[in-house]
């Protein structure tokens, strides 16, 4: 295609026309703007993660995760935890209530007995 | 500023030190606002974009380890804030598109760029080449870019980009050919 030496002028000069290109600069006070950008991200945290959690698909995600491992733990429990019987024989305890661990169903026996309660009708 | 300044200011920003980091964005605040000013095409985003980019820089300096220059990394991170402020405004654009065929509002005219830092006689052939920069495809228009724009050297360029010198020397040949062929077309419609 035959070349117009016009356009071809032009064209170099559009090539040329970055040569001795100054640096632009952001408008004054900037660092003032930016700290406030920042203050405003800060206070934004707790508002952001807010929104974040709301969302439709997180809200539900996160209550299909928790039925989910609800689940599981259900099922998966092949091992169910026996009760234990905890003997309760501290001594400070006894001591803080006056009554030592071998006196305790005496001491019951003592409170419940039925004999006393005759006794205190007569 | 000398290397070993720059390591001493990061240390401390990274301590949390507030006078650091106005000292850090007072030397570089002008470097990613050209460079964000270069791709975007736009003040305003462009302020934006370098707002977005200290903040981030403030927030995760803890990862910068030091393997690349401090400005290496600013200019890295600027190129992946200002894409994707693009990608943004691309998606807006084609939902206004949509828009526009159930609404009867008139479409806003985009003005043309002219970069502040351009000397007055080269304006408006700046105006034109601007245009056609931001037809070339990314990783081109960033090397155009990051060489014509900012100055870097082919060296800075490759390291900024993660490429080989050779490779930053073949995407400056072909954005070169191609911004040709479009600023040839635009006269030769223009005459």
């Amino acid at each position: 295609m035959k070349q117009d030496p016009n356009i071809q002028k032009k064209v170099e000069e559009a090539l040329n026309s970055l040569d001795g290109i100054q640096r632009a600069q952001p408008g004054p006070y900037f660092f003032t703007r930016l700290t406030a950008r920042l203050q405003n991200d800060k206070k934004n945290v707790w508002e952001n993660f807010g929104t974040f959690i709301s969302r439709p698909l997180i809200a539900f995600a996160t209550i299909l995760v928790i039925v989910l491992l609800n689940s599981m733990a259900f099922f998966k429990n092949d091992n169910p935890v026996k009760p234990t019987i905890i003997e309760q024989n501290d001594p400070a305890l006894n001591n803080a209530y006056d009554v030592a661990s071998n006196t305790t169903n005496n001491t019951i026996l003592t409170i419940w007995n039925p004999e006393d309660e005759q006794s205190i009708e007569k | 500023m000398t290397v070993l300044d720059e390591r001493i200011l990061i240390e401390q920003l990274k301590k949390g030190d507030e006078s650091a980091f106005r000292t850090i964005v007072e030397k570089w605040q002008d470097m990613t606002y050209n460079t964000a000013l270069g791709i975007v095409q736009n003040a305003e985003d462009a302020e934006d974009i370098t707002q977005e980019v200290f903040v981030q820089v403030y927030q995760s300096i803890n990862t910068f380890k030091g393997e690349s220059k401090f400005s290496t990394w600013l200019y890295r991170i600027t190129i992946a804030k200002a894409l994707d402020h693009e990608r943004r405004k691309k998606r807006k654009k084609r939902f206004a598109i949509v828009r526009k065929l159930f609404d009867n509002t008139e479409e806003v005219i985009v003005p043309d760029f002219e970069h502040p830092g351009v000397t007055l006689d080269k304006k408006e052939s700046s105006v034109v080449l601007f245009k056609a920069i931001s037809q070339l495809p990314e990783n081109q228009r960033i090397a155009f870019t990051l060489h014509k724009v900012d100055g870097l050297s082919y060296q800075e360029v490759s390291d900024v980009m993660n490429l080989s010198v050779s490779s930053v020397e073949s995407l400056m040949h072909r954005a070169k050919n191609n911004l040709k062929k479009t600023l040839e077309n635009y006269y030769r419609s223009s005459q």
